[in-house]
């Protein structure tokens, strides 16, 4: 698997010391876990919360990643698990008839990103994705289908330069102008 | 320069660059980067339908923060162990032969006085006492046999009582590993 590649490199920093370099797997996949974790955590606070465990475990069990499979497939489940057990804690807690008032003072004492999560820092899927969207549609034919081929077929630059009948230099700059323009696009909306 | 970096780092997202050290190191230490690999992903994932509903600018951030606080990963690479034990277990054993050969070397300096009947055995000891081994009647002994002077002897009765004192040892720490095991007879004849 083609992504692999840069993954294990940015793993191996971590392993050796470098916290930093756990950002760019945080920033990476993001998303993608919290949409994950969504599915089966509802409330959006508490799957933001869940997603944050799963990081926070990952990075603990890194030394424990050997690289037999792609990296999100490790961190997949180690989502999932955390999902499950998240549900199972909820479902046991809300059965309790009293509390434990240490209990209690254990899940205040947590940090948690619902604590720190404010409306303003939140923002719409459907904005950001009727921005990509529209972009798109004004985009070039060339740059259009350089950046379909690679985000949503998965193609590597090679068979993207047979498919489009150019050489691959061609293919990496039309990549970036098409990532170049929505970027411009979507920015201020990150940044507002 | 910026857009040029941009374009590596475009590179660097779909895997497809050869040499990715110096990016990397650029990448984790510029925080504008990390902005661009974090909305170029973006835009990946929500062409792909990845997005969750709402999206927490400050998700990152505030994890960077509790992981701040985590102790440091450091552990040596796995490949470390596959080069180091075959280099360690060469050592051993060129340590083992330096010792058997230097040993043998210094018998003539000093020789150990040994009882030739622990080493020397008569042919029909031998022949009483192994079942499984006897001399035909019309034995004759190689030539070589009766040739074995005094400085071998010696050199072989310091290598046997090496190999005996080594085994032992290899029992008391309960070594699993298979070491050589020799035995040395030499045979008198009364031609």
């Amino acid at each position: 698997m083609a992504e692999n590649i840069t993954d294990n490199e940015i793993i191996d920093r971590v392993k050796n010391g470098d916290k930093n370099a756990y950002d760019l797997l945080v920033l990476k996949y993001q998303q993608r876990v919290v949409n994950l974790i969504s599915r089966f955590v509802k409330n959006h606070s508490d799957a933001l919360d869940v997603s944050q465990e799963t990081f926070i475990k990952a990075y603990r069990a890194l030394p424990n990643f050997r690289g037999d499979s792609a990296f999100y497939t490790w961190l997949y489940r180690i989502a999932v698990n955390t999902a499950k057990n998240h549900l199972t804690v909820q479902s046991r807690r809300f059965t309790k008839s009293d509390y434990d008032v240490s209990e209690i003072e254990q899940i205040d004492g947590n940090m948690s990103l619902t604590e720190q999560t404010t409306p303003e820092n939140l923002l719409i899927r459907d904005e950001l994705q009727e921005t990509v969207l529209k972009c798109i549609e004004n985009l070039p034919e060339d740059l259009k289908s350089a950046i379909m081929l690679r985000e949503i077929d998965g193609l590597s630059y090679e068979e993207i330069a047979v498919v489009m009948n150019c050489p691959v230099g061609t293919v990496r700059s039309r990549i970036f102008r098409a990532r170049e323009t929505i970027d411009s696009k979507i920015k201020p909306l990150l940044e507002n | 320069m910026k857009k040029q970096k941009q374009e590596i780092l475009s590179t660097l997202i779909d895997d497809e660059l050869t040499n990715n050290k110096e990016i990397l190191d650029n990448l984790i230490s510029n925080e504008e980067m990390k902005d661009t690999w974090a909305r170029f992903h973006l835009i990946g994932d929500c062409l792909r339908g990845n997005l969750p509903k709402k999206i927490d600018r400050n998700f990152s951030s505030n994890l960077k923060k509790i992981i701040a606080n985590e102790p440091s990963l450091f552990f040596p690479n796995k490949n470390y162990k596959l080069v180091k034990e075959p280099i360690i277990g060469f050592a051993i054993a060129a340590s083992v032969a330096i010792f058997a050969v230097l040993g043998i070397q210094r018998a003539d300096i000093s020789p150990i006085e040994t009882t030739a009947s622990t080493v020397h055995m008569k042919k029909e000891i031998v022949d009483s006492k192994l079942d499984t081994f006897s001399f035909p009647d019309n034995y004759v002994a190689p030539a070589n046999v009766e040739e074995i002077n005094e400085y071998d002897f010696l050199s072989n009765q310091r290598l046997n009582n090496y190999l005996i004192n080594h085994s032992q040892y290899r029992n008391d720490l309960k070594m699993n590993t298979v070491l050589p095991y020799a035995r040395i007879v030499n045979i008198e004849t009364e031609d």
